[in-house]
């Protein structure tokens, strides 16, 4: 239970700073500092990452957005004449914070109505060694069965995938394949669509 | 740590860049907001993926294939996804920036209003 209390106090204290440097990234007039309060937010984004055992997310979720996505905006600040107050309002500001307030009540109104599926509600025994990572693959007439290898450990949390990056990898090559290559089709159009706006034109 | 917390979480990043994106006239803090929002739904998706068991997985009296079995990481691939397309919209915002700012020197998006009727 100890481990739990841990994780508890751990989530609270993360979603508060997340929380508060969200706001301090959409109120700060100063945009270089919101761009340092959005990279702050997107380090503590890794850390529920990785409390909620998506351990790959929480890398990915570092190298590309704290390593790769704040560079470009810290590039893109450098467009900006005043940084110091660089970053006004528009006219609709209440319009808006009453629009936005008013969408998070009807989520959370929402997300407390339905009633989602539990973890504890699995019963099927192959299922659950499969999730816990104790399983071996059969194949039989064409079809690919997981049995249970061996007698489920105690205390094992329920939604805890051991080595999830294997199986992450898997699904890209299986089951999102399609999307896969989709991606690879957008990234290499958004490449050579950024080129073809910034390439100068020649004077003729 | 539950599934309704961590939903109020995402919902309130959501929200907070959308605020963003409607209240401020800075294009740069528009691309901010917006990877305020992806943030969110990427919480929401990895969330479901922890908390809540894929429909495959339910079904007490078959076997369970690999498939199913890789249906329950469904949101961590959805994630992964996400932040790609992410990456490519702001190496494309960022290219944008560099044609505003060649055309009239300003960052504002009041100053580009020349579609409005």
């Amino acid at each position: 239970m100890s481990g739990n209390f841990f994780i508890d106090i751990t989530f609270w204290v993360v979603s508060f700073l997340i929380i508060l440097g969200s706001v301090y990234v959409v109120t700060a007039r100063n945009i270089f500092r919101g761009a340092i309060g959005l990279s702050f937010v997107f380090i503590c984004v890794a850390i529920i990452f990785f409390l909620l055992n998506a351990e790959f997310l929480g890398v990915v979720q570092i190298l590309v957005y704290v390593g790769a996505v704040s560079v470009l905006i810290a590039f893109a600040v450098m467009f900006i004449k005043d940084v110091v107050d660089g970053s006004k309002y528009s006219k609709y500001r209440l319009l808006s914070a009453f629009l936005c307030s008013f969408l998070f009540f009807v989520l959370i109104f929402i997300s407390q109505v339905t009633e989602w599926n539990s973890m504890d509600s699995i019963e099927n025994e192959d299922a659950l060694a499969g999730l816990e990572g104790f399983y071996f693959e059969e194949s039989e007439s064409g079809s690919i069965l997981i049995k249970k290898a061996e007698v489920l450990s105690d205390g094992v949390n329920k939604g805890v995938f051991i080595n999830s990056t294997l199986s992450i990898g898997s699904s890209l090559i299986s089951n999102f394949l399609i999307p896969l290559q989709v991606i690879g089709f957008i990234l290499i159009s958004a490449l050579i669509g950024s080129l073809t706006i910034i390439r100068q034109r020649r004077k003729q | 740590m539950t599934l309704d917390s961590l939903l109020i979480l995402s919902a309130a990043v959501f929200c907070i860049g959308l605020y963003g994106i409607l209240s401020k006239t800075n294009i740069v803090s528009t691309i901010m907001s917006i990877e305020l929002m992806f943030n969110g739904i990427i919480i929401a998706a990895v969330s479901f993926s922890r908390f809540t068991p894929s429909a495959l997985l339910m079904n007490n009296s078959s076997d369970v294939s690999s498939f199913a079995l890789n249906t329950a990481l469904s949101g961590h691939v959805f994630g992964v996804f996400i932040i790609s397309i992410a990456a490519a919209e702001s190496a494309l915002a960022l290219a944008l920036v560099f044609v505003m700012f060649n055309k009239k020197s300003s960052v504002d998006i009041v100053d580009f209003n020349e579609l409005k009727g």
